[in-house]
């Protein structure tokens, strides 16, 4: 099997759950995958992913990605809006009822490979993790993302495969996993949307859309376990675990030798809820 | 060795700290602040840059702080800065605000807190952090204005510091999970707070925000509880396997042998040292093991055999808690040495789901009691003793058990000023056995004794004093207490208002009780205000909330007593839940200081209940005279009238506050200058009746309060 890896921040939520959203897509795609964290290397932590069909995973996978575009899943008989302009419609729906700003999309590339992302319609669990508000839909929010996506792998190539986690970009409205991304009033000084309303002086916070999108795709199985209001733990793994048993190793419920603890809040901006920095637990 | 210890101590100048996080400033606050200091104005000179990097290597600091508590939520509305979003508009730009929280903590201003990290060798590098020290000028946010000052001392001279020092001390425990601190991380926090510094200058570039990397730190257990492992006691075939209550230090000494056999193979020493106590020494007894046998307790007829075990480990114990659950679960206790043999009755120690349990001994954050009593009685700390005859040799002896009882506790570390409110042979429960009837081996029936505590503040478990408390006597669990419906507290001398100011000093006291009960509770009860959730005044027609009342005891024209009483205390018809009586005795037990205003800071002691039956406000008797003028429920309307509606209406006040019918003397009559009536009065009950008397309209504001006569 052929080992890949990239650099990976463990404090940093978003980019942990986007290790788990690479691991997701791998099998999808790619079929039968493990992965592991490493960090141990000087030079920094690792995310490592073993295939039996690709050579460079991660290439494969942002190779589908630069190619997709996000197609919106309607139930049957439910009055689309206008806005939603490119939708399918499927005979069963995860959620009680359709949202137009949270619906399932698919991604779909040129070839017909398509996987289906839906945590934050999911009627199925309590926490659905959905920290995007306002106006803003998935469908929308996914298609931004493969936009950026295309953007960099056309002008950024080799950067976004050496360590596609860490290659930023402007970003308009995401999906919130991204701390890099998140700001706060008190902290900055001043508030970057105050700014919007004039072009000279508008900013842009930069941000990945790579960890924004497959870190909806990591939350498609998994999620951090919730240990109060707005706070939460995840784990990282050294030993090989396929997506079965990396699903309840994230949340740290799976009885692992090698782990390490992290836990992270949720902040609110607005309506929207951010992802702070996480802080490693003091693990004996 | 000549181990070193570098002492930086800091004062902030106001008595609050606004950082965020848990009290105290952690270890890594004080680093960026030593950071702040070298770094101001340009670079830090490169003795300043290693003496800092060689701090971030030293094993986290033992922290002195003073006490403190945490003051009520804040929250300021701060303007975003936004003057150019809004065009130069300053007017627009004010309009514009974000909600900053503050919590600040308030402690003695006047008591420094101090860092004392130990080292091997005397350090140039701990000299330079002492001069820079002194250039520190703030800890915490930005409004925690700081000095400091460091010293490089012997460890022993550190240690001395430490053991005088009169507030908590937080101790590292690496392996703890809880109560963190950060402390600076070797090699990487320096870099990483100089790499945040780089990047917040650099954050806008071609009209993008790039956010700053964080600073990087380890956070750090310190003063960590112990983990507690919870057995059920089961046989081969999962039934329950109840031990005998009487021989609950016997089960406990072989369930210990037989863990420590265990843990012996692989850890020789620990296992010996830490689970057997077998060579351990003082400094030992904080890392011990301790297997606490409980008994089942919670309900009037529970027969109290022991069905559970409850192992406790401290945070710093050397054993993992892994080892150590290993060793305790799923080991038959009894093994026939010849035929190798188990005995399907024997019992086996199975890992509990249910914890239930625990609360029944205190042992939950919400179950903490101010009185404890033991379950199995305390192994006493006593010499020989003697059988005590006469009266005298009964008071001697009285005296040597509650010396033993005080030693005990000051054998586990409980230093509190402890009342000891009973030592008896007799149990406190229905259910529970004699105390001789533990003997065993070296704890003879003479050392054992069951007793009752109350402590100054309310404590969690799991409790156990006494000599055998490592082999599961002297086992506690919280006793109900009776709640306290009235408090009475002292006003220190150095300023006690006047009688006449008694309305604008009662008004004060209840503006600090509602403040109290916002910051416990979040929000003021009508309990204590006397006002319903949307402000309007509590006209329920009930008594539902408190009752103020302040005295001159000694005549000399200054208030020197203050109560404060609850509904129930007052009005015997008074309805009221445990709620409500919890909420009481959090609130006013917590009253110090008042601020009033032109009255100055008052300051209260809280006296204990006995003063209070030598107290004519709250002791019982038949006779009452008035202390504070009695204004009638319904204001009659001419003084001709007076006499007689204020016999009526004294008599009904007592009706419904579930008073027996007192024969009412009035003693004088008073009508003020806008026709409201008071009277002086005397009321003679049938039978004794306890006070407070507090009747009438302006009885929850100190009118119409009554002293024996």
């Amino acid at each position: 099997m052929n080992i890949s890896a990239i650099p990976v921040d463990l404090t940093n939520p978003g980019q942990v759950l986007a290790c788990m959203g690479f691991l997701e897509a791998s099998e999808a795609l790619l079929g039968y995958a493990e992965a592991r964290f490493d960090w141990q290397p000087a030079t920094g932590a690792q995310f490592q992913l073993r295939t039996e069909t690709s050579e460079n995973p991660f290439a494969d996978l942002l190779a589908f990605l630069a190619d997709a575009k996000a197609i919106a899943i309607v139930p049957a008989d439910w009055l689309v809006p206008s806005k939603i302009t490119e939708f399918t419609i499927a005979d069963t729906f995860p959620a009680p009822e359709a949202d137009a700003t949270s619906l399932p999309i698919q991604l779909q590339d040129s070839t017909g490979r398509s996987v289906l992302l839906n945590h934050w319609a999911d009627g199925g669990v309590d926490e659905t993790f959905k920290l995007y508000a306002g106006n803003r839909s998935a469908q929308k929010i996914a298609n931004d993302m493969l936009r950026e996506i295309v953007a960099l792998w056309n002008t950024r190539h080799d950067a976004l495969l050496l360590d596609p986690l860490n290659v930023l970009c402007s970003m308009g409205g995401s999906f919130n996993f991204d701390p890099r991304g998140a700001w706060m009033g008190l902290d900055v000084g001043y508030s970057i949307n105050d700014l919007k309303s004039n072009k000279e002086l508008e900013q842009k916070v930069v941000a990945s859309p790579v960890v924004e999108l497959l870190a909806a795709w990591g939350l498609q199985h998994a999620r951090p376990f919730e240990l109060a209001l707005r706070r939460y733990r995840y784990a990282v793994w050294n030993d090989w675990l396929p997506p079965q048993l990396a699903r309840p190793a994230l949340s740290g419920q799976l009885p692992l030798a090698h782990k390490r603890q992290y836990q992270f809040a949720l902040d609110l901006s607005g309506k929207n809820k951010i992802v702070c920095y996480a802080i490693q637990e003091n693990t004996p | 060795m000549n181990q070193q210890a570098l002492v930086i101590s800091v004062r902030l100048l106001d008595d609050r700290y606004h950082g965020n996080g848990t009290w105290p400033p952690s270890p890594f606050r004080l680093f960026q602040a030593l950071v702040a200091a070298a770094y101001t104005g340009s670079t830090a000179s490169d003795a300043e840059a290693a003496a800092l990097r060689w701090l971030e290597q030293l094993p986290p600091p033992v922290v002195l702080s003073p006490a403190c508590k945490q003051s009520a939520l804040t929250t300021y509305y701060v303007p975003r800065n936004g003057a150019d979003a809004q065009q130069g508009n300053l007017a627009a730009a004010a309009k514009k605000r974000d909600a900053k929280l503050a919590k600040p903590w308030l402690f003695d201003g006047q008591q420094p807190l101090h860092y004392v990290w130990f080292f091997a060798e005397r350090a140039d590098e701990a000299q330079t952090l002492a001069e820079l020290s002194e250039r520190l000028y703030q800890l915490g946010r930005g409004v925690d204005m700081a000095f400091a000052w460091a010293e490089q001392l012997s460890a022993d001279q550190a240690k001395q510091i430490i053991v005088q020092h009169a507030g908590p001390v937080f101790r590292p425990t690496p392996l703890g999970v809880s109560n963190m601190l950060d402390c600076p991380s070797p090699s990487r926090s320096l870099d990483s707070l100089l790499t945040r510094y780089q990047g917040q200058l650099k954050r806008l570039r071609k009209g993008e925000f790039h956010k700053p990397p964080l600073p990087i730190f380890q956070p750090t257990g310190y003063n960590c509880p112990s983990s507690l492992l919870l057995f059920d006691i089961q046989n081969q075939h999962g039934d329950v396997a109840a031990q005998t209550l009487t021989a609950a230090a016997q089960f406990t000494q072989r369930l210990v042998e037989l863990a420590k056999n265990r843990l012996k193979q692989h850890f020789p020493e620990y296992a010996e040292r830490y689970l057997a106590g077998i060579g351990a020494n003082d400094a030992d007894k904080a890392l011990r093991i301790r297997a606490i046998p409980l008994p089942s307790i919670g309900y009037q007829r529970t027969n109290p055999d022991i069905r559970r075990v409850l192992v406790e480990v401290p945070a710093d114990c050397p054993l993992q808690l892994a080892d150590v659950e290993w060793a305790f679960a799923g080991w038959p206790l009894d093994v026939n040495l010849e035929t190798g043999e188990i005995d399907p009755h024997t019992p086996v120690l199975v890992k509990a789901n249910d914890h239930k349990m625990l609360e029944h001994y205190g042992i939950s954050g919400q179950k903490a009691a101010r009185v404890w009593h033991t379950v199995t009685p305390v192994v006493l700390p006593l010499g020989k003793s003697f059988p005590a005859q006469s009266g005298a040799e009964r008071v001697l002896k009285q005296g040597q058990l509650h010396h033993a009882a005080r030693q005990a506790l000051r054998h586990c570390g409980i230093t509190a000023p402890v009342q000891i409110l009973s030592i008896q042979r007799e149990p406190f429960d229905s259910t529970g056995t004699l105390a001789e009837d533990f003997a065993f081996q070296r704890f003879d029936r003479s050392r054992l004794y069951h007793l009752e505590l109350a402590f100054p503040e309310p404590m969690t478990g799991p409790l156990v004093i006494g000599d055998g408390r490592y082999l599961g006597l002297g086992l506690m669990r919280p006793a109900t207490e009776s709640p306290r419906s009235v408090m009475r507290f002292a006003i220190n001398p150095s300023n006690r208002p006047t009688l006449q100011s008694r309305s604008d000093m009662l008004q004060a006291v209840r503006r600090a009780l509602m403040s109290l009960d916002r910051q416990l509770f979040g929000q003021a009860s009508r309990l204590i205000s006397g006002h319903e959730a949307d402000g309007s005044a509590d006209r329920s027609g009930n008594h539902q909330h408190i009752f103020l009342a302040a005295d001159d005891n000694d005549g000399d024209g200054l208030l020197d007593c203050l109560l404060v009483a609850a509904p129930w205390g007052c009005d015997r018809n008074a309805k009221y839940s445990n709620g409500d009586r919890e909420r009481f005795e959090m609130v006013v037990s917590r009253l110090m200081t008042v601020r009033a205003g032109a009255l100055g800071i008052i300051s209260l002691q809280l006296q204990d209940d006995t003063a209070n039956h030598e107290d004519s406000l709250l002791s019982s008797a038949k006779r009452w005279k008035t202390i504070s003028a009695y204004r009638p429920t319904r204001c009659p309307k001419t003084l001709a009238q007076a006499d007689d509606a204020i016999r009526v209406d004294v008599v009904n006040e007592c009706l419904r506050r579930g008073l027996p019918e007192p024969k009412v003397e009035i003693l004088n009559i008073h009508q003020g200058r806008k026709g409201g009536i008071k009277a002086q009065l005397s009321l003679s009950f049938a039978v004794a009746v306890a006070g407070p008397l507090l009747l009438g309209k302006d009885s929850h504001e100190g009118g119409g309060l009554f002293g024996a006569e």
